[in-house]
C-alpha cells in the first residue's frame, strides 16, 4: 500500500470507526431514554444521519480495500489485451459515476440554503448532506490510489475474489497471540 | 425501448467487472439523464441520500458489531464446544457439529466469506482428520453457512424487509422454522452418510462433559434468547434488538469470558464497518434505480406482461423462482435483493403473494445461489479451506443442495410453512 493509501486509509478507519461507536450509543440512548418515559425526539433522525455518514465515508474505505462486490470472471477469462482494455473501461466509467454523483451533490447543497434537521434544528442539511461530494472525491481518490496494484493483479490474470478467500483463509488461521 | 437498454447497460456493466453497486447508479443515473437531462443528476444525489438513511437498515452495522464482538469475546468457541458435546457422539457427529454451529453463527458478520473462513478453518480440518472425505467436508460447511442466512438475525431479510417495507421481525420469525427443517435435514442426511460411508463419532457422550460445556456456554446460549425474545415479544425493535445485542455481546465478552482482545475486535469492527458500506452503497444505489424505474413504471409493467401470460399462483411462482435462481447464480446475495425487490414486488402484490412468505423464497434462493458456480464465494471459500475442486465439491454437495431446494419448494407452495408461526404470534 502507498504512504497516500496507507494514511488514506487511517484516516478513514478513524472516521468510520467513531461513526459507528455514535450509532450504537445513539441507538442505546434511545432505547433506554424511551423506557424511562422520556423518548429523545431527535433519535431516529439522527441515527438515520449517521448510517448515511457510515454508508459513504464506508464506501471510500472499501473502494481503498477493493471490497465493493462485483464479477470479475468475464475480465479474467479474456487474454491479457483484452483484460487491459476492459480495465480501461472499468476504470473509466467508475471515475465518470463517482465525478457526476459528486457534482449533483455539490449542486444540491445550494438549493437547500438554510433547511435544518426537524429534531435539531442548528444542524444544516447542507452540512449532513455535504458528506455526499466529499466522499465521492474519496472514492475517485481511493481507486486512484489502488491503480497500480489493481492494473498488476490484471496484468498477472490474479483475481481479487481469490484474493479476498486467501486473505479471509490466512487470517482465521493465523495462529493467535496467547491472553497476557 | 430504452428501459431495455438501460437495463442492458447495467448488465453489461456488471459482466466487464465493474463493482455492482458502480453498474446499479451508472445505468441509473444514464436513465434519470435521459428523462429530465442534468436536472437528473440532482434528484439522484438526493435519492442516493435518502436511500442510504433507512432507518431500519440501521439494525445491519449494528448486528454485524455484535457479531464482531461475539467471534473475539470468547462466545463462538464456547457455542462450538456445547454443540459438539450435545450432538458429536453421534456417527457422523462432527458433521452435524458443522451444521449445528454455522445456523448460529454464518453471515452473522456480514460477510458470508469471513463466516465461512472462521468456522471452516476450524472444523474442516477436524473433520479431515477424523476421516471425513475433503470433498464432504466441504460440502457440508458451505451448505450449512447458505441455510443460515434465513435464520435470525439474517442481514439478507432486513434488507428486504426495509426494500419491501415488510416487518423485520415477522420475518425473523417466518424463518426459523423452514431453518430448522433445514437444519435437521441436513443433519440427517449427514447421519445417513455417516452409517453409509461407516464415518467416525466425535467421541463418546459424556453427561458431565454436556454439563460442564453447557455451564461453560451459559451466558452465550442466553445471549439469542434475550435479544431475540426481546424482538419477537415486541419490547424491542428488530434495530434496538441489535443495539441490545452489542451491549450484551461486550458485556459477556468483557466481565464473563474476559476474552475480548482489543486489536482482534479492532480489526473486526473496521471489517464490519466496510462490510456495511459495500452493502448499503447497493441500498443507496437502488433508490436511485428505484428513482428512475418509478417513473418510467417498468415493475408494474413487467407484472402487467407476466400476468397477462398467466394468473396461475403456482405458475407465476415457479417463473420468479427460475428467474430469482439464475440471478443468484451470478450475482451476490445483497444485490441480488437489491435488484429484484423493486421489480418483483407489484407483481408479488398483484397475485396475492404474502410478502413474508416471498421474504423467505427471496432469501432462500439467495442461499441457493452462494451454492451453484459461477458466483458461489461461500462454496468457494470451503473449498480452498478444504483443497478441493469446485466442481467435483459441487457435485458432492448436491444432496446438500437439494435440502435447499426441497425447503424452497415447501415455503413457495406450502405458505404455511413460513407463515404458521408468524401467525400463532401476531394474529
Amino acid at each position: 500500500m502507498s504512504v497516500l493509501a496507507r494514511g488514506l486509509d487511517l484516516l478513514l478507519q478513524a472516521v468510520t470507526l467513531t461513526l459507528l461507536i455514535a450509532l450504537a450509543v445513539v441507538v442505546l440512548m434511545g432505547v433506554a431514554f424511551r423506557y424511562s418515559g422520556n423518548s429523545l425526539i431527535w433519535y431516529d433522525e439522527v441515527a438515520s444521519v449517521l448510517l448515511a455518514w457510515i454508508t459513504f465515508t464506508g464506501a471510500g474505505l472499501a473502494t481503498l480495500r477493493d471490497a465493493h462486490l462485483g464479477f470479475n470472471g468475464l475480465l479474467f477469462g479474456l487474454p491479457r489485451r483484452g483484460r487491459i482494455a476492459l480495465f480501461v473501461l472499468v476504470e473509466a466509467i467508475f471515475a465518470a459515476v463517482f465525478v457526476v454523483i459528486g457534482w449533483g451533490g455539490w449542486a444540491i447543497l445550494g438549493v437547500f440554503a438554510g433547511d435544518t434537521l426537524i429534531s435539531v434544528p442548528w444542524v444544516t442539511r447542507s452540512f449532513v448532506q455535504g458528506v455526499l461530494p466529499v466522499s465521492a472525491a474519496v472514492i475517485v481518490l481511493a481507486r486512484l490510489t489502488t491503480l497500480p496494484r489493481r492494473y498488476a493483479d490484471v496484468l498477472a490474470g490474479y483475481d481479487p475474489e481469490r484474493r479476498e478467500i486467501d486473505d479471509e483463509i490466512a487470517r482465521a488461521t493465523a495462529p493467535r497471540e496467547p491472553q497476557p | 425501448m430504452t428501459e431495455a437498454l438501460i437495463l442492458l447497460s447495467m448488465f453489461a456493466m456488471i459482466a466487464v467487472g465493474l463493482p455492482i453497486a458502480v453498474a446499479i447508479l451508472g445505468a441509473a443515473l444514464i436513465g434519470v439523464w435521459a428523462l429530465n437531462g442534468h436536472l437528473g443528476f440532482l434528484n439522484a444525489a438526493l435519492s442516493i441520500f435518502d436511500g442510504a438513511t433507512s432507518f431500519p437498515l440501521i439494525a445491519i452495522p449494528l448486528f454485524i458489531l455484535a457479531g464482531a464482538l461475539m467471534n473475539t469475546g470468547g462466545i463462538s468457541t464456547r457455542l462450538i464446544a456445547f454443540v459438539s458435546a450435545l450432538i458429536g457422539f453421534m456417527r457422523g457427529g462432527l458433521a452435524m457439529v458443522n451444521v449445528g454451529v454455522s445456523l448460529f453463527f454464518a453471515e452473522i458478520s456480514g460477510s458470508a466469506v469471513a463466516d465461512v473462513a472462521a468456522i471452516g478453518s476450524v472444523l474442516i480440518p477436524a473433520m479431515k482428520k477424523k476421516g471425513f472425505s475433503p470433498y464432504f467436508a466441504a460440502a457440508v460447511t458451505s451448505s450449512s453457512a447458505s441455510l443460515a442466512i434465513i435464520i435470525p438475525p439474517s442481514i439478507p431479510m432486513i434488507l428486504y424487509g426495509a426494500l419491501s417495507d415488510t416487518s423485520i421481525v415477522r420475518l425473523f420469525v417466518a424463518g426459523i422454522v423452514p431453518g430448522l427443517l433445514g437444519g435437521f435435514s441436513m443433519m440427517a442426511l449427514c447421519y445417513y452418510f455417516a452409517v453409509r460411508y461407516d464415518l467416525p463419532r466425535e467421541e463418546a457422550f459424556s453427561l458431565r462433559r454436556l454439563g460442564r460445556a453447557t455451564k461453560d456456554a451459559g451466558w452465550a446460549l442466553i445471549l439469542p434468547v434475550i435479544i431475540l425474545g426481546g424482538i419477537f415479544g415486541g419490547i424491542v425493535t428488530a434495530t434496538e434488538g441489535a443495539g441490545l445485542a452489542v451491549v450484551a455481546a461486550l458485556l459477556i465478552g468483557v466481565f464473563v469470558y474476559r476474552e475480548i482482545r482489543l486489536g482482534d475486535l479492532y480489526h473486526a469492527l473496521i471489517d464490519g464497518v466496510v462490510q456495511t458500506a459495500v452493502v448499503m452503497l447497493l441500498v443507496a444505489a437502488s433508490a436511485v434505480l428505484g428513482l428512475y424505474l418509478t417513473e418510467t413504471q417498468l415493475p408494474q409493467r413487467l407484472a402487467a406482461s407476466i400476468t397477462a401470460l398467466t394468473e396461475n399462483r403456482i405458475a407465476v411462482l415457479m417463473i420468479i423462482n427460475l428467474f430469482l435462481f439464475f440471478v443468484g447464480m451470478v450475482l451476490h446475495g445483497a444485490a441480488a435483493i437489491i435488484l429484484t425487490v423493486p421489480i418483483f414486488m407489484p407483481l408479488v402484490h398483484q397475485i396475492g403473494i404474502d410478502p413474508i412468505q416471498f421474504g423467505v423464497l427471496l432469501t432462500l434462493n439467495i442461499a441457493l445461489g452462494q451454492q451453484t458456480p459461477p458466483v458461489a464465494s461461500v462454496l468457494m471459500t470451503a473449498c480452498s479451506i478444504a483443497r478441493t475442486d469446485v466442481w467435483r465439491t459441487t457435485r458432492t454437495n448436491l444432496p446438500f443442495i437439494g435440502v435447499l431446494a426441497a425447503i424452497l419448494i415447501l415455503v413457495t407452495y406450502v405458505p404455511q410453512v413460513s407463515l404458521a408461526l408468524v401467525g400463532f404470534f401476531y394474529d
